[in-house]
């Protein structure tokens, strides 16, 4: 009964972080639409319509946060594995554990304060201080909502995670938690994903 | 408002708590990194961990606004431009035809395919802001040729890891850009600063495979045969790589564009392109913008939180006792940038490129600057330093990455291969301390 | 030297946390950092100590300065007032566009103001101001001839808010936000037509190496507030409260003094007007102000900017800016 509460919950979260990423992956590429324009209506016709870096900075925010879930739920954050590959398996589930239980504490002091500076803002009534006056709540409320999706998907993983565990089923603990193994990267590289920003 | 809680007294910074201070940090960071926690959650939980232990107020509650500020820069908006670019050319198709053209104009020199390698990582590194995304498609591309054609796989294996590192060295460049957010240096300057370095890099480069390949002829390969014509008509093949060159960097100077707006234009580029090759459908599109808001989420958390800790470091005086404390060794000015060099080089061995930068240019660059050194220039030999740190071990990405390519053997035959490469890099980072015109004259034609 | 000591010893050991501006810009080199690094510590007999450093080393843009004292993860602070106008349109009320063409006129229209910011910022964000002090005099550094304010019409022109974009805008130019760091590469390549600082950052910035035309006329003079946490005020020492008030207000009167000294001296180092301290001086050329000019920006001012920031800023906030500033300067923001 509760292992199947999780199981929804996840595989709802999961959809979820992917449609996410997709709008930030839309969003940013609309920018790139949007950048192009002004810099050929500027070059062509002299002309500005100006406001297009300041959306763009805001688009980067949300399509980022937006984005975390999902990189969350395809283990995409670095981890340093040398010493991790030499542990016995058993071990590394603790480990995994852990990475998981580290990043969620971080995720979720994040999502904290994002929230907190939304909070300030909406009391404020912040307009930013550019020719379009934006008002800040309107990107900051979509910006922290990418937070919240991604606490969302950590929790139903953390549930997850602990039902394996009290029913004793490591192995599937494992493939949900492990970091990345060089199989997995080398199925992405194929695909011609690029690992890195670096 | 809130009133600020009470917290214990804090124990003062002194010189002797200073080196404390600093070795309290690297352990933590190094256990945390060890245990294989994320990058981007270990970075975090060292900036609230010193917070807790070394600062009498709540530097913590700055988290959020840092977020905002840091995470809607316009200029940083340059990095998921860039990566949805790399991912653009990989998938029509363009990196694969650029490859197999070098491939027959280069497939004759002595080590053949290796030389391929390395003119094929600068050629794509001229479009591409990152390294790990250069090693990543050249290897795709390069790694089932080499099988075949029977070269000396640990050397062929070390020009992809080390030839990657130089996406971030020649324009466009991501860390470059950050270098430039952070120092308030203009972009545009070091974009033409990397050039020639670059260049000479790639040389370098190319001189190692030629001189190991006299030493032992046998690691060369079988050497192709191409007929002059077919050779002319692939040229054909280079002409989307450097139009995408002329369009990211050459619309910086025509006057087009800033370097961000310029990575945007890139991206138009490339969406035609594919186009053209008839690569682009939705379900393409899709996978694309997945794997780019995949990456980025990625490297933004780790920028995110590499500023939070910059933040706390600079605020509970650690960055200070650094800085007193390589004052007070009253050393040269040169003196004290090789101790730089040194302690990049050794950190470079641990830590993962974009947090070690992010973490120490704010501290690091000041320190050179007073001492009289050109930003630009040491901007330049930052890059030598990143990339010299994406290939050696035991953390090196650009080593973990072609292995991935690989996909089978061991790690340790592209450490091994890439170890000739790390001598180089070591003689490029003398060459540019000995002659630093090699960044500095071509912007100061321009500027 | 003595007496110094007898002084000193009065004082408890105290250590504070400052947030100073732009680290490479010289109000932090000559002023703020000597100030809390050399003067503070000497003048209280080594009682009293700081950890100073720009915000922008801090990796801080300015903005969230303010916001930051309040939460408590900042204590003492400085930024500039015109990037903290997103929070509250209150604190473009002394730097407004063309408020004041000559620095007697921006001293005196902060100090009428000076209450006013006083009490908003005790009693909205819980903090205690300390001091209001310029950069140099903000004027149009521009890569093309500029000979009047009429010449901006169809310009592009680089702003830091946006008091000074409604500004150009007004002129028929248009206002365009670019990071600081970009407005050299923006200048040289005609993305921008003109930008906006003040003489002496603009000289430090080497703008001078890509633009042609310096037009004297001062726009703003970009007010820097320093503020503290009330909390952390509060649990300072009388005696030393009392010390820093007075230390603080005569480095605000230096800083006002000094800032009429850098207008020229940027004004000399960019154009070669007369001796440069700074460095070789450039040859930009000198554009002075026409008296048609200095009636087209009050114009402006009255009938553009005022109005528009008014709407913005409320009725309350016009009420006592038309009591304080309006006064000195005998008009009204309607
Ligand atoms: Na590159
Ligand atoms: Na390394």
């Amino acid at each position: 009964m509760m292992k199947n509460i999780f199981l929804t919950f996840e595989k709802w979260t999961e959809r979820l972080a992917e449609h996410a990423a997709l709008a930030g992956g839309l969003l940013m590429l609309v920018c790139c639409f949007m950048v192009s324009a002004e810099i050929l209506l500027r070059k062509l016709f002299n002309h500005s319509i100006g406001g297009a870096d300041e959306l763009t900075g805001y688009a980067l925010g949300i399509a980022t946060s937006w984005s975390f879930a999902y990189a969350l739920a395809c283990r995409a954050n670095i981890r340093i594995d040398s010493l991790y590959m030499m542990l016995p398996l058993r071990f590394r589930g603790m480990v995994d554990l852990l990475a998981l239980l580290a990043m969620g504490a971080v995720l979720v002091f994040a999502t904290i304060f994002a929230i907190k500076v939304m909070n300030t803002t909406a009391s404020f009534g912040s307009r930013a201080n550019t020719p379009l006056q934006t008002p800040l709540i309107i990107p900051q409320a979509l910006w922290v909502v990418g937070y919240v999706l991604s606490c969302l998907l950590l929790l139903s993983r953390i549930g997850r995670a602990a039902t394996l565990l009290i029913t004793g089923q490591t192995t599937q603990l494992h493939s949900l938690l492990a970091a990345r193994t060089v199989e997995d990267e080398i199925r992405d590289e194929t695909a011609g994903r690029p690992a890195a920003g670096q | 408002m809130k009133s600020v809680t009470k917290r214990r007294a804090a124990p003062q910074p002194d010189s002797e708590g200073g080196a404390q201070m600093l070795f309290v940090t690297l352990i933590i960071l190094l256990s945390l990194v060890a245990l294989s926690i994320p990058v981007a959650a270990a970075l975090g939980i060292l900036g609230l961990t010193l917070d807790q232990v070394y600062a009498p107020f709540p530097l913590y509650r700055a988290a959020g606004e840092i977020f905002w500020s840091v995470g809607t820069d316009f200029i940083l908006a340059a990095i998921p431009m860039f990566i949805l670019l790399g991912e653009l050319l990989l998938r029509s198709g363009i990196s694969t035809r650029m490859y197999s053209s070098i491939e027959l104009w280069l497939g004759r020199m002595p080590g053949g395919l290796m030389h391929s390698n390395i003119a094929a990582s600068a050629l794509f590194a001229a479009t591409s802001g990152s390294s790990v995304a250069t090693a990543a498609t050249v290897g795709t591309v390069a790694i089932p040729e080499g099988q075949r054609n029977g070269y000396n796989e640990r050397l062929f294996l070390g020009t992809l890891a080390a030839g990657g590192t130089l996406g971030i060295l020649i324009p466009p460049s991501i860390n470059l850009i950050i270098y430039g957010v952070l120092t308030e240096t203009s972009v545009p300057q070091l974009y033409l600063a990397g050039i020639f370095p670059g260049l000479a890099l790639a040389g370098l480069f190319m001189a190692t495979v030629a001189i190991s390949c006299f030493l032992f002829p046998k690691w060369g390969g079988r050497t192709g045969q191409s007929g002059f014509m077919d050779r002319l008509r692939a040229l054909k093949h280079l002409v989307p790589p450097l139009g995408i060159f002329l369009i990211v960097v050459g619309s910086i100077y025509a006057g087009f564009a800033t370097p961000t707006e310029a990575a945007a234009l890139g991206v138009m580029a490339a969406l035609g392109l594919a186009a053209y090759h008839r690569r682009l459908n939705w379900q393409i599109l899709r996978e694309t913008l997945l794997g780019t808001m995949r990456t980025t989420a990625m490297v933004m958390l780790i920028i995110l939180m590499a500023y939070f800790l910059n933040f706390i470091l600079s605020a509970i005086g650690l960055t200070q006792q650094l800085t007193d404390f390589i004052a007070s060794m009253g050393l040269t000015p040169f003196t004290t940038l090789l101790v730089i060099v040194a302690f990049y080089l050794i950190i470079g061995c641990f830590m993962e490129t974009l947090s070690m930068m992010i973490a120490t240019v704010p501290i690091i660059a000041p320190i050179i600057i007073s001492l009289g050194y050109d930003p630009v220039w040491f901007g330049v030999l930052l890059m030598l330093l990143l990339e010299t740190a994406l290939i050696t071990p035991p953390i090196g990405v650009n080593l973990y990455v072609v292995q991935g390519v690989r996909g089978r053997g061991a790690i340790t035959d592209v450490i091994i291969g890439t170890l000739p490469f790390i001598a180089t890099m070591f003689v490029m980072i003398a060459l540019l301390l000995a002659w630093p015109g090699m960044a500095t004259w071509l912007p100061q034609q321009f500027y | 030297i003595l007496t110094q000591k007898a002084q000193a010893e009065e004082y408890p050991e105290t250590k504070l946390q400052v947030v100073g501006t732009w680290s490479h810009l010289s109000q932090f080199k000559n002023f703020e950092q000597p100030f809390w690094a050399e003067e503070i510590p000497a003048q209280s007999g080594g009682a009293i100590t700081a950890n100073v450093k720009g915000f922008n080393d801090m990796g801080l843009k300015g903005a969230e300065v303010v916001r930051l004292i309040n939460s408590g993860a900042l204590h003492f602070g400085s930024t500039v007032l015109g990037y903290l106008a997103a929070d509250d349109p209150i604190n473009e009320a002394i730097d407004l566009a063309g408020l004041s063409p000559t620095i007697e006129t921006a001293r005196s229209v902060t100090d009428a103001f000076r209450p006013v910011l006083a009490k908003r910022y005790e009693e909205r964000y819980g903090i205690k101001l300390l001091g209001i002090w310029p950069y140099s005099a903000q004027v149009l550094f521009c890569n093309s001839p500029v000979n009047s304010l009429a010449d901006l019409k169809g310009k592009k022109v680089r702003t830091a808010n946006r008091t000074l974009a409604e500004f150009v805008e007004a002129l028929g130019g248009t206002g365009v936000t670019m990071a600081f760091s970009e407005v050299v590469i923006g200048l040289q390549n005609n993305l921008l037509d003109c930008a906006i600082t003040g003489t002496l950052s603009g000289y430090s910035a080497k703008w001078h190496e890509v633009s042609t035309h310096l037009y004297e006329l001062p726009v703003g003079w970009s007010q820097v507030i320093h503020a503290v946490n009330i909390d952390v005020w509060n649990s300072l020492d009388a005696k030393v409260q009392s010390f820093l008030q007075t230390r603080i207000e005569d480095l605000e009167n230096r800083i006002w003094t000094s800032a009429a000294e850098e207008t020229i001296q940027g004004i000399n180092c960019n154009t070669g007007a007369g001796e440069c301290q700074y460095g070789d001086a450039a040859g930009m050329t000198f554009v002075p102000i026409s008296d048609a000019d200095r009636k087209l920006l009050s114009t402006i001012l009255k009938e553009t900017v005022l109005p528009v920031w008014a709407e913005r800023c409320g009725a309350d906030c016009t009420g006592q800016w038309n009591n304080t500033v309006g006064k000195v300067l005998d008009i009204n923001a309607g």
